[in-house]
């Protein structure tokens, strides 16, 4: 039977509540957890105050902490010598702890990964005022995140940016958000 | 603060004035230097405050990467002459015992702005990271986005189909982690 998650708006009160959140000790994990934990300039507070990212904590029924979620919007820019861009919106970031990986055992879509990430497609679709497309950015090392980004719907889309690393190209995924029409680009 | 190191000044004027007869010897010239560095502290020190200014107001409702290129352009250039305006504040204090007068406040001023620039080094390299600043999409991206948003039968779709996470009490989270 599905274990079912509930989620609290995060604020700066509950960063006491993130202050042990652990998703593995990989690059790209740590780059998650002290995302959430505000180790640093645009982190978890920055892309709030400055962004207007919403971000969520996810709970089991044994008021667990099992993950974070993060929803915000951005604008995207056609290749120069274009000056056309187009309003989306942007998952963040986006952790569950390790010990709640591939938990609980059942249907992939009962996982606690898959509810997180659906709750924020479902979020995303409530948002109105940009274009009906939700992106995120993989690290390129992240093979099984890519994986289950895949499973969920997302895919490639040609798209890379850099972080810290001037080395490491993070990968655009995107997916499409029905129910609504497209904006105009401006 | 201020008024000390206004009385310093007008100490200095006052005794170079005293020496009127003695006008072009090193210590005049030197009073007049000096003078003409607190005018250029009190004036770099007042741009520092209204850029600070500008930098929280648009802190609070900016969303646009321009915006925040804009600030940080505003402490590259205010920044600019600090090295040298230090070493002169360096040579006047060594001659000067009672100091110069908002050399404090120019130095404070530096290190924030300089601090202020590393942080936005830092912020803005996790923010594209993320995706949210300086996305410029490639060609190919380009063109799938435009085939996504002109045709509502392209694009990748949800695998399953989306579902609400009701929400929790917060006390939750301090109860049992």
């Amino acid at each position: 039977m599905a274990s079912n998650l509930r989620k609290v708006p995060f604020t700066k009160e509950l960063l006491p509540a993130v202050e042990d959140f652990e998703c593995g000790g990989q690059v790209y994990e740590v780059e998650v957890s002290d995302w959430i934990q505000n180790k640093g300039p645009g982190c978890v507070i920055d892309a709030m105050e400055k962004w207007g990212t919403q971000v969520w904590l996810y709970v089991n029924e044994q008021n667990e902490l099992v993950g974070f979620g993060s929803l915000g919007t951005t604008n995207w820019n056609w290749p120069a010598p274009s000056d056309k861009r187009v309003a989306v919106s942007l998952i963040p970031s986006v952790g569950i702890r390790s010990r709640f990986r591939g938990q609980p055992i059942g249907p992939p879509q009962d996982r606690y990964s898959t509810q997180i990430v659906l709750d924020l497609i479902a979020a995303a679709r409530k948002i109105t005022d940009v274009n009906p497309v939700l992106g995120l950015f993989v690290h390129p090392d992240n093979q099984a995140a890519m994986r289950f980004y895949k499973r969920v719907g997302f895919a490639d889309f040609h798209q890379r940016t850099k972080g810290d690393d001037p080395g490491v190209q993070y990968i655009g995924m995107i997916l499409r958000l029905d129910q609504r029409p497209a904006l105009a680009v401006c | 603060m201020a008024r000390h190191g206004l009385n310093a000044t007008a100490k200095r004027m006052l005794s170079a004035y005293a020496e009127e007869d003695e006008r072009w010897k090193p210590g005049h010239i030197d009073a007049m230097a000096c003078r003409d560095l607190e005018d250029t502290l009190r004036c770099g020190n007042g741009l520092y405050r209204l850029i600070s200014e500008i930098a929280e107001c648009r802190r609070l409702d900016a969303q646009e990467p321009e915006d925040f290129r804009e600030i940080q352009d505003y402490f590259k250039w205010w920044l600019k002459p600090c090295d040298r305006i230090m070493a002169k504040i360096a040579e006047f204090e060594s001659v000067f015992q009672d100091g110069v007068e908002g050399a404090d406040e120019f130095r404070r001023n530096c290190e924030q702005a300089k601090e202020r620039l590393r942080n936005e080094a830092r912020a803005a390299a996790v923010e594209a990271r993320v995706g949210f600043r300086d996305v410029e999409l490639t060609p190919q991206a380009a063109d799938m986005l435009d085939r996504i948003l002109s045709d509502p039968s392209e694009g990748p779709r949800p695998a399953y189909e989306p579902k609400s996470v009701p929400l929790a009490d917060p006390s939750v989270l301090r109860r049992g982690r």
